[in-house]
């Protein structure tokens, strides 16, 4: 039984005809009672299982998912992780997700194919290269290392870019953090399943929660289309799906669904080494490892939950390749796709308890969760094993709408990415 | 994509024509009194959005005429049920709706 990758499995199992892998994770029947149920299979679900096992040893854990794990927004998104965030909150919630982010393909002996190539959010109009600066100045005084570039700094970076005679946006300017970069969203997920699971983590698949089940104000368990599971903790990340399912024990969430799209092009040779993102533009790209540009734009705005999209929203991320990379207007588009994000008035996530006793909630990600995806997971796991908010999880509690303590990344998350 | 047809001016045109403006039926809590509406009441008003997966009234801005309409769309199907002019009664929602 090959467990552990490694360079001598890979000879052991070549030798056997690479007969003895097993299965990255366990798709495990539904037992009756977990001490964490966590509902929502994506990259924040199953982090959260992975840490409440390996570092607070918790093992009798469930992660149940409607669908296959990874196949929400972890397996939709533009992989862009960064985090040069205005607030100091957000600073730290970002910036524990990028430490444990360069270290985890080692932490769970899994590639997830990190590549801190970095990152420049270009700025193209005065008010961009305002709010830059002081994003800029928010990160030094934080410790986020990341600060502003001038225009023939950034043409070193992305050396494509358009000259600015052609431009109706000259490029005046970019914040620019070289750690930032990409990593495979797949891996990630699976990469924590598997982690999770060999440490004894349920993982069960096609397994829709209908509602949570209440005894008066405490939640004790779940009731699912495999059956009913008891709980001693409830922890909901289920992202879009998160409010429906609270809604059962009568937890309303200030959550907007909204269609995101993205497209990748045909592949092409290196012509593209960071990431750029362009807000006046409202566009962004990296490159794949395969050559594939990875292009986003913004959100459409009315409520939806179709994960289609439509030509509109494209057509603009279009738009903004071309006026950045003429050169790209040649290249063809190979796919398209759609997911639902779930949107706060703040664009920051809400991480800490729903009310009723025993529920935890852990969503409001927005554009913008699958950077956070290994801090999140971490101080949602400390909160879940200590039964109190992590320092770093406590100001996104959900009573901050009420009390006017929003924590605005309108600027910093300036392009739905 | 959304094929549209403005209620007021009668054009019908693709989503390019107009523009989302959020939730229709909406009222602001209301008092010459502060101390009346309770925070509470404030907060639902700001951040309780109706956000479901069903039909959604929401308010849609013609490009072709200026004038805002009420739009009954179903947030998952992107099926229009109806487009009807603000201040009109709200038509019922299609046979067989939740």
């Amino acid at each position: 039984m090959t467990r552990r990758y490694s360079f001598l499995s890979i000879m052991r199992e070549a030798l056997r005809n690479h007969r003895g892998w097993k299965p990255a994770w366990r798709k495990a029947d539904l037992r009756d009672r977990y001490d964490v149920v966590v509902i929502g299979g994506g990259g924040h679900g199953l982090a959260t299982a992975y840490y409440l096992a390996a570092e607070f040893g918790i093992t009798n854990v469930c992660v149940i998912e409607k669908d296959w794990i990874g196949g929400g927004n972890t397996g939709r998104n533009t992989t862009i992780i960064r985090s040069n965030y205005l607030q100091p909150e957000s600073m730290a919630l970002y910036g524990l997700a990028h430490k444990l982010y360069e270290n985890l393909t080692q932490e769970l002996g899994f590639n997830v194919l990190f590549s801190g190539r970095g990152l420049v959010s270009l700025a193209q109009t005065r008010h961009e290269l305002d709010q830059l600066t002081r994003i800029a100045d928010a990160n030094r005084h934080f410790g986020i290392d990341s600060w502003l570039i001038p225009p023939q700094e950034i043409r070193k970076h992305v050396p494509m870019l358009a000259e600015d005679s052609r431009s109706r946006y000259p490029i005046l300017g970019a914040l620019y953090q070289p750690r930032g970069g990409t990593a495979r969203h797949d891996a990630v997920a699976w990469g924590y399943a598997r982690g999770a699971s060999q440490l004894g983590v349920d993982i069960v698949e096609n397994c829709a929660v209908t509602h949570l089940v209440s005894e008066g104000d405490k939640v004790v368990g779940v009731a699912t289309t495999k059956g009913t599971v008891l709980a001693g903790t409830v922890a909901v990340t289920a992202a879009s799906a998160s409010a429906e399912i609270t809604a059962s024990a009568g937890v309303r969430l200030p959550l907007r669904a909204q269609t995101l799209q993205a497209l990748v092009s045909e592949p092409i040779k290196p012509v593209l080494d960071v990431v750029v993102m362009a807000g006046a533009v409202h566009g962004y790209v990296s490159q794949s490892d395969k050559g594939e540009l990875v292009i986003g734009g913004g959100t459409d705005s009315q409520i939806d939950h179709s994960r289609r999209g439509a030509p509109p929203r494209i057509e603009e991320s279009a738009a903004a390749m071309v006026e950045l990379f003429p050169s790209f207007a040649r290249l063809k588009m190979m796919r398209q796709w759609a997911g639902t994000v779930d949107m706060t008035s703040d664009r920051s996530p809400i991480i800490g308890p729903a009310g009723p006793a025993n529920l935890w909630l852990n969503c409001g990600w927005g554009t913008g969760g699958f950077k956070a995806i290994p801090g999140s997971g971490y101080v949602f796991a400390a909160s879940l094993a200590n039964g109190r908010p992590h320092p770093i999880a406590a100001p996104f509690g959900i009573d901050r709408f009420q009390d006017g303590r929003v924590i605005d990344e309108d600027a910093a998350a300036a392009v739905a990415h | 994509m959304l094929l549209l047809t403005c209620p007021v001016c009668t054009i019908s045109a693709d989503e390019h024509a107009f523009t989302c403006g959020g939730d229709a039926h909406v009222t602001r809590p209301q008092s010459l009194d502060p101390s009346y509406v309770s925070p509470e009441r404030l907060g639902e008003y700001l951040n309780l959005v109706p956000s479901a997966r069903g039909w959604c009234r929401e308010q849609w801005l013609c490009h072709g005429c200026n004038s805002w309409f009420v739009l009954l769309r179903h947030s998952e199907t992107n099926e229009i049920a109806s487009a009807y002019r603000i201040g009109d009664a709200p038509p019922a929602l299609p046979e067989g709706a939740a």
